[in-house]
């Protein structure tokens, strides 16, 4: 199945190009993010078709996953 | 937000007649400020109630009408942060006029923030941030009530957050921006949070009991800034729509909605989420 990715700020860099990936059916989040290379531990927010999500949901073909990172200063 | 405790409608009944003898607005605010013994923001949020304004808010009268800056005039706020984000936040609210604002950080000026925090220069290294913040709000408002409270926000008393309007979150650790959340639900006070790191910044408004924060960080107690820094123009920009949000927020504009906005200045995105 086919994913729409979405990285935002400092994620991009570990996938600049990345806006598609074909992945195995019924994969979870936390695969997809193996897969594309993207540590777990730089995002804070994961949105599935503009809905929060976590990491040990199974993914669908065509929906679009977008990441954030924790942003903190002040 | 405060409430002008002498009889409203005989203060401006004077007022209207100090301003009429003295033909300047100004000179009449001060007058009955010193006759009454009332703060001069009062006697401003007064002039604003007759649809007058001091010329110090003229420039905010086409976005602000008089009722607002009245409203503001009359509202307290506190300011959890004066670094970065924190700096920028008080002069702006300062210029807009919000009546009293309760300033908080523990912290004293040393030459790693002088790249991006507003109130750091040479002079000041080495001074308290608070101490920094009143010094320049005293220069550019003298109506604007500022309280400088020099401890660790963990180690306030209950009663800093009495009369609070609306509290800016502009700390720089996420632990601590919990605790604000909580503080913010324990006594109903929406937050401004605003943070930075890098080319990348967010905004939101907290509402009371939406734990909008920890969906926000989840597990994360440290962010990108740890290994990116904060440049000047980040801070500066950040700061400036937690301002306009904040005013929306005072003036009642403002519905209630759990979204966060990121900026990110590289590729230049915004992306607006509800969580």
């Amino acid at each position: 199945m086919e994913l729409e990715m979405k990285l935002f700020a400092s994620l991009r860099k570990f996938n600049p190009e990345l806006e598609s990936i074909e992945v195995d059916d019924g994969i979870t989040i936390l695969e997809l993010f193996d897969k594309a290379g993207i540590p777990p531990s730089e995002v804070a927010i994961v949105l599935v078709n503009g809905r929060h999500a976590t990491l040990d949901q199974p993914l669908h073909d065509g929906e679009t996953v977008a990441a954030f990172p924790p942003i903190a200063g002040g | 937000m405060s409430k002008i405790t002498k009889n409203e409608e005989h203060l401006s009944q004077i007022l209207e007649q100090l301003i009429e003898t003295t033909g300047e607005v100004e000179i009449a605010i001060e007058t009955l400020a010193g006759d009454q013994g009332i703060p001069k923001r009062e006697a401003e949020a007064l002039a604003c109630g007759l649809d007058i304004f001091p010329k110090r808010y003229k420039a905010n009268a086409g976005t602000l009408g008089s009722e607002g800056q009245k409203r503001l005039l009359q509202s307290k706020v506190l300011v959890a942060g004066l670094g970065g984000l924190g700096g920028h936040v008080v002069e702006q609210l300062v210029r807009c006029g919000v009546g009293e604002l309760v300033g908080i950080d523990a912290d004293n000026f040393d030459e790693t923030n002088l790249n991006r925090q507003l109130y750091s220069d040479i002079n000041s290294i080495g001074l308290s941030k608070t101490e920094a913040a009143r010094n320049r709000v005293a220069k550019i408002n003298d109506a604007v009530e500022f309280y400088p409270i020099t401890r660790k926000l963990e180690d306030l008393e209950g009663n800093t957050y009495d009369d609070v309007d609306l509290i800016f979150d502009c700390l720089d650790t996420i632990p601590s921006r919990l605790h604000l959340q909580e503080m913010g639900e324990r006594y109903s006070i929406p937050l401004v949070h605003g943070a930075i790191g890098g080319w990348f910044g967010q905004v939101a408004v907290v509402w009371p009991g939406s734990k909008l924060l920890s969906n926000i960080y989840g597990t994360k107690r440290e962010g990108i800034e740890k290994a990116l820094g904060n440049p000047p123009f980040t801070p500066a920009l950040i700061a400036t729509l937690m301002v306009s949000e904040g005013i929306k927020l005072l003036l009642g504009k403002k519905k209630r909605e759990n979204t966060v906005l990121f900026a990110d200045l590289l590729s230049n995105q915004w992306q607006n989420i509800t969580l």
